[in-house]
């Protein structure tokens, strides 16, 4: 593992296949390296300089040895390169070239080539066909953006998928901590890397794409090891019968049946992800809050609907939404306007302001029957409230309170409620546009909770 | 598990790749997995006189290596209530099987004659099958019989080994796990028996890898305290050359 650490955390890394060309994938990898902390030597036959920076014409020439090289040449090139990686001094190489075992028999033959020279030269390789690694605090070895910094790991089996998903989370600013596509995984595996992801301070949370792997057994301790140590969120691709025969043609490996896959997650003592997007808000809301002691849910709303719309997708979900304590009842009564409902879900009514979020808030966290809290709020244009006042409040309750319980926000209105989400977010409550993704989220956490306080 | 080791031994010195009805009901006895009385008869009288002994009504069925699809040969005769219809039962699957093997071309072996079993009494209808998952090994799998296999597709799996936890998780989180519960004024079904079922069948597996698909189809789920029995059981075994 702390082979595979290395990986991640280079000092000096070469880039083989480093282009001046904007249309090639060397010079966007070039750009990335140069963008780093790190010492970058480019390779290529064609130049003396590439992008201002001296270039050397092979492996052989580098004037020092390096940790890392990156290699973004033709398929057919890549065997022989491993002995010159050898020779540079590294004992790891990320291969990004496609071209191998993904377009058919020819191309598994070089990737075979590739796997023994790798192993003759006593070179561990990432890849072939990926978008390479990156460690949102030291460097960018891949093609495509430096993610925003975070505490997710992230492992992806598909190139270009995991690279758009770097693209959301800088969208979405969840940040991400590593990661990493292993391509065809013609040596380091998916289980090598989850193994890592595990023993890393750096990262919190571990977000996994997978289609198919070679060994499943291997596969489910690294993720039954990893989720005893820190939440794991799986997303399996390849999950109908047409989605199946779609990853056969792509990654090379085959996708098992979608059930015993799901089967073998929850065995795992993972959670898995129904969609792409929720991936990432699942491992947000594992990332920003503390893991709930039960799956008891209070709701505060100030429309009827959206309360109403929480609980239905909170019921689906097999959260429990408990009647509150007589005493937290009473106290809702005495701040709240007569109009409100003050059982759970709880109503504030539209004319509640940062008072009542805060009060309301801080209330329902004490009562005892509420394990986890869901916070709406339609923000208001009118009777002079500001668009981040019930944010505010929201904070100042769940702060007062101190109770060590997570809470999730919901905030309608689109560009209007803009400011409070991002205020909510910003002091890490993760924040949704719609009620039924946020009783996913927080079903997970609820199950992941579940399934690791009754194991240890 | 010396029981099971023979058993495969003989099977596919015979040729084949699947174990008879009563050799899977004596693995299956070994792991302590529960199945109604049987007993095996070479000739209509021996039949006659083992169904006195496990009492009726009994189920009739053809014990041959060459014929793994029973019911399709003619090879099945159930809710026989006495001795006299157990004897005709037993002529009726032999001709049946002897017709079976012209009509197919195959020479039957008749010697083992048949199988006999009590016929149980009808209990909620569930399956627990293995699988040798191409990337996953051997995986267990459960869900409520009949349309709800079939049609619904109303399953869940675990790899085996597993443990207790795992086996309740199984059979919680099926779709129609309420109908476990006891619907429609039934009482609750006996669910710690199918527990111990699934958890029997996970060990017998996992002892013996060379099992490679498993069927106890139908399982039957009585009402809490009844217990449970695997009515019929299918097993498929490797073909011996490790």
């Amino acid at each position: 593992m702390e082979e595979i650490g290395k990986f991640f955390t280079p000092h000096s890394v070469a880039l083989v296949g480093a282009s001046s060309d904007y249309r090639k994938l060397g010079n966007s990898i070039l750009m990335n390296l140069l963008a780093s902390e790190i010492q970058v030597y480019p390779v290529t036959r064609s130049r003396n300089r590439v992008l201002g920076v001296k270039a050397y014409p092979d492996l052989r020439s580098l004037p020092e040895p390096v940790d890392l090289v990156i290699i973004a040449v033709a398929a057919k090139y890549c065997a022989e390169l491993m002995s010159e990686v050898q020779g540079a001094g590294a004992r790891h190489a990320v291969v990004i070239s496609g071209g191998f075992s993904e377009t058919g028999p020819e191309g598994e033959k070089l990737e075979d080539a590739l796997a023994a020279a790798a192993k003759k030269a006593d070179v561990r390789i990432i890849g072939p066909n990926c978008v390479g690694v990156s460690n949102s605090r030291i460097f960018n070895g891949t093609f495509t953006m430096m993610p925003e910094r975070g505490n997710i790991a992230f492992l992806s089996q598909s190139g270009a998928l995991g690279g758009m998903t770097i693209y959301m989370t800088r969208a979405k600013r969840i940040g991400i901590s590593k990661f990493a596509s292993v391509g065809n995984a013609s040596d380091v595996s998916f289980d090598e890397i989850i193994d890592y992801f595990r023993i890393d301070t750096k990262s919190a949370v571990i977000a996994v794409y997978v289609e198919g792997v070679d060994n499943g057994r291997l596969f489910f301790n690294a993720l039954c090891n990893a989720a005893n140590e820190k939440p794991v969120v799986v997303l399996k691709g390849g999950r109908s019968d047409v989605g199946g025969k779609a990853t056969r043609s792509h990654t090379g490996s085959m996708a098992g049946s979608p059930k015993l896959f799901e089967g073998m997650i929850r065995q795992a003592g993972c959670v898995t992800a129904p969609t792409f997007d929720s991936l990432l808000e699942i491992c947000k809301l594992f990332d920003y809050q503390p893991l709930p002691a039960g799956n008891r849910i209070g709701i505060i709303s100030n429309t009827g609907g959206a309360g109403v719309l929480a609980t239905d997708a909170v019921s689906e979900f097999n959260l429990e939404v408990p009647n509150l304590e007589r005493k937290t009842r009473h106290e809702l009564k005495q701040i709240l306007s007569p109009m409100a409902s003050i059982d759970n879900p709880v109503d504030v009514v539209a004319g509640a302001g940062r008072k009542e979020y805060s009060i309301t808030t801080e209330l329902l966290l004490r009562d005892p029957n509420i394990d986890m809290l869901l916070v709406i709020c339609g923000v208001p244009t009118f009777a002079g409230m500001t668009q981040t006042e019930h944010a505010a409040g929201t904070l100042e309750g769940l702060r007062t309170a101190e109770s060590g319980k997570p809470v999730v926000g919901v905030w309608l209105a689109g560009d209007v409620g803009k400011p409070g989400k991002d205020l909510l977010e910003m002091n890490r409550i993760p924040c949704y546009d719609d009620p039924a993704l946020a009783a996913l989220c927080m079903s997970r956490m609820a199950q992941y909770a579940e399934m690791h306080s009754s194991s240890k | 598990m010396k029981v099971a080791k023979k058993i495969f031994k003989t099977a596919l010195a015979e040729g084949r790749t699947f174990v008879l009805e009563h050799e899977a009901k004596d693995i299956m006895k070994e792991y302590g997995i529960p199945i109604p009385p049987y007993d095996t008869a070479a000739t209509e009288d021996e039949a006659a006189k083992k169904a006195k002994a496990i009492g009726f009504p009994v189920v009739l069925k053809i014990l041959s290596k060459d014929i793994l699809h029973k019911s399709d040969a003619g090879g099945v005769k159930i809710n026989l209530k006495d001795e006299a219809q157990v004897r005709e039962a037993y002529q009726e699957i032999m001709k049946n099987a002897k017709n079976y093997g012209k009509k197919e071309s195959i020479d039957v072996d008749l010697s083992r004659g048949v199988f006999i079993s009590d016929f149980a009494d009808m209990g909620t209808e569930v399956i627990v099958g293995v699988t040798l998952d191409p990337q996953f090994g051997h995986a267990l799998m459960f869900g409520l019989g009949g349309i709800f296999v079939e049609v619904l597709k109303d399953v869940t799996f675990r790899l085996i080994p597993m443990t207790e936890i795992d086996a309740r998780e199984m059979v919680s989180e099926i779709k129609a796990a309420k109908i476990l519960d006891g619907v429609r004024g039934e009482s609750p079904r006996d669910v710690d028996a199918l527990v111990d079922v699934i958890l029997k069948v996970s060990k017998m597996v996992e002892q013996n890898p060379e099992i490679i698909e498993l069927d106890c189809n139908p399982t039957f789920i009585y009402e809490k305290g009844k217990g449970a029995l695997v009515v019929d059981a299918r097993i498929i075994i490797e073909n011996g050359k490790e």
